[in-house]
């Protein structure tokens, strides 16, 4: 007989007790992450098209709200680091193979685009709140200097497709980030798939795609809006389902881990939170609401909103609770 | 869209049976509510003093040490109850917030006296170990003794008191 001992960290004293090392925190930033990745796609593709006046809430709405959520998601990341003062540090280097460090480079790139952005676009968007703004900005001190401001708009509204471009891309990266964040730890099994990186892009897009859908006033745009958001659904499911089968058809570590979801403790969670409530319920409204039932507007998207999160907390969950060894 | 008229009680009444009998079969439970709520209320109480749900043996029955509280079969069905209430809103066109009382009195105090309403049944489920779904109807389902009793109760107190809170509604 051939004897192996295998040492893990996890033999440590209370190992277990810190193996639900992300709390709510994570998930949070995951999905806002999300979303600001969606509303960028979807703002910039509706730029890029020129249909500012047949999609006036996707191409010059939805943008302002990117660096707000996406602010509030890193507020949440922030309350998650240990060493909150050391912050800092990402921001002193660039590692090409940590998704960490290209994650911390990509949020610093959203923040310009998506300022430039909300400049070539607020006026048209927000008129009400662009009046107020100027004439308060015109009585305050900082009077004089609206010049630059008007300079800077007409710069932002010159390059705008040049700026949407760089905006579309950026997106995509920051949506895919928030997947392969989660999927490059290989020490977690459930986690430990490349398509984590399209699920939670195309998750990312529906929920920027039910942002519209809730902003849009014009009938039009909400049906295209809606129309788009099925399809997207639709790719998250099949997404789901190669995921599913991906880790039921590796090593037994990644049989185990979906087994989690596949009759394991989580299975009511995944299905009916994700699967049924944040995709299905939704979809099938959008259906009727295409065929001319009268839905209420606001149901839908909010489902959409709501099954988006729900990812993001079974799967960090998940993750967490799936190991190699069993202990 | 104009909401559809309210399904006949009648009717109605008969396919609650039914899912009782289909919730019988399936899960070999009945239907329940003041159970999730009870359950769900441990599970806050643990998140804040898992030492005081364990120490307690009434709460501890329902999650204490490493069980989870709303890993129970009520909190599915309760959230089966929102779902299936939302689709059946939707489809018939009544879904909006609304505030329903009678014409005398304003929306806080509808607010008010729901709370207090809520909170002495939620006290009465508890001495009675179950409210009208998990006892009156389940219990009541199979003959059970103090289903009916109860159930005779829940209705004796409602006419009794409905005299002095008429005015909530007329």
């Amino acid at each position: 007989m051939t004897e192996i001992a295998i040492t893990t960290g996890k033999h440590a004293h209370e190992a277990g007790a810190s193996i639900g090392i992300w709390g709510w925190e994570i998930p949070v930033y995951l999905f806002l992450g999300g979303v600001t990745a969606g509303i960028m796609v979807v703002a910039a593709i509706a730029i890029l098209q020129g249909r500012d006046k047949k999609w006036p809430a996707a191409a010059n709405k939805l943008i302002l709200w990117a660096p707000v959520l996406i602010s509030a998601g890193m507020a949440a990341l922030f309350l998650d680091l240990s060493h909150k003062l050391y912050v800092w540090n990402f921001y002193l280097t660039f590692q090409i193979t940590s998704p960490m460090s290209w994650g911390a480079w990509i949020l610093v790139l959203v923040y310009p685009l998506t300022f430039l952005l909300i400049l070539a676009t607020f006026k048209k968007g927000y008129p009400d709140w662009y009046a107020k703004g100027e004439s308060w900005i015109k009585a305050s001190p900082l009077g004089p200097y609206i010049k630059w401001l008007y300079k800077a708009i007409q710069l932002a509204e010159k390059y705008k497709k040049i700026i949407a471009g760089a905006t579309l891309s950026v997106g995509v990266l920051l949506g895919i980030y928030t997947g392969i964040l989660l999927s490059s730890f290989g020490a977690r099994p459930f986690w430990n798939s490349a398509i984590l990186g399209p699920l939670f892009l195309i998750s990312g897009a529906s929920t920027g795609t039910a942002l519209v859908v809730l902003m849009a006033r014009d009938h039009g745009e909400r049906s295209f809006f809606t129309r788009a958001d099925l399809g997207l659904i639709a790719t998250e499911l099949f997404i789901l389902a190669l995921f599913l089968i991906g880790l039921a058809s590796s090593s037994q570590q990644h049989i185990e881990a979906a087994k989690l979801v596949l009759g394991g403790t989580l299975t009511p969670a995944f299905w009916i939170a994700i699967v049924f409530i944040g995709l299905m319920l939704p979809a099938f409204f959008e259906i009727l609401e295409l065929k001319g039932r009268e839905i209420p507007k606001y149901v839908p998207p909010v489902l959409v909103l709501t099954g988006g999160l729900f990812l993001r907390i079974v799967f960090v969950y998940a993750g967490q609770v799936s190991a190699w060894a069993a202990y | 869209m104009q909401p559809k008229p309210y399904s006949s009680p009648y009717v109605m009444g008969v396919l609650l049976g039914l899912i009782l009998l289909a919730s019988f079969f399936i899960t070999g439970q009945g239907l329940g509510a003041s159970g999730a709520f009870q359950r769900a209320i441990v599970a806050v109480e643990k998140s804040i003093s898992p030492e005081h749900v364990n120490q307690n043996s009434y709460l501890a029955h329902y999650g204490g040490g490493k069980e989870n509280p709303l890993a129970n079969y009520l909190i599915f069905q309760i959230i089966g109850v929102f779902v299936g209430g939302l689709i059946s809103g939707v489809m018939s066109g009544r879904f909006r917030v609304e505030i329903n009382h009678g014409p005398q009195i304003t929306d806080r105090q509808r607010w008010l006296f729901a709370i207090i309403g809520g909170a002495f049944f939620g006290f009465g489920s508890k001495l009675a170990r179950g409210c009208t779904s998990g006892v009156a109807l389940t219990g009541g389902a199979s003959l059970s003794l103090g289903s009916w009793a109860t159930m005779m109760a829940i209705f004796a107190g409602a006419y009794a008191t409905a005299y002095f809170v008429r005015r909530l509604w007329i």
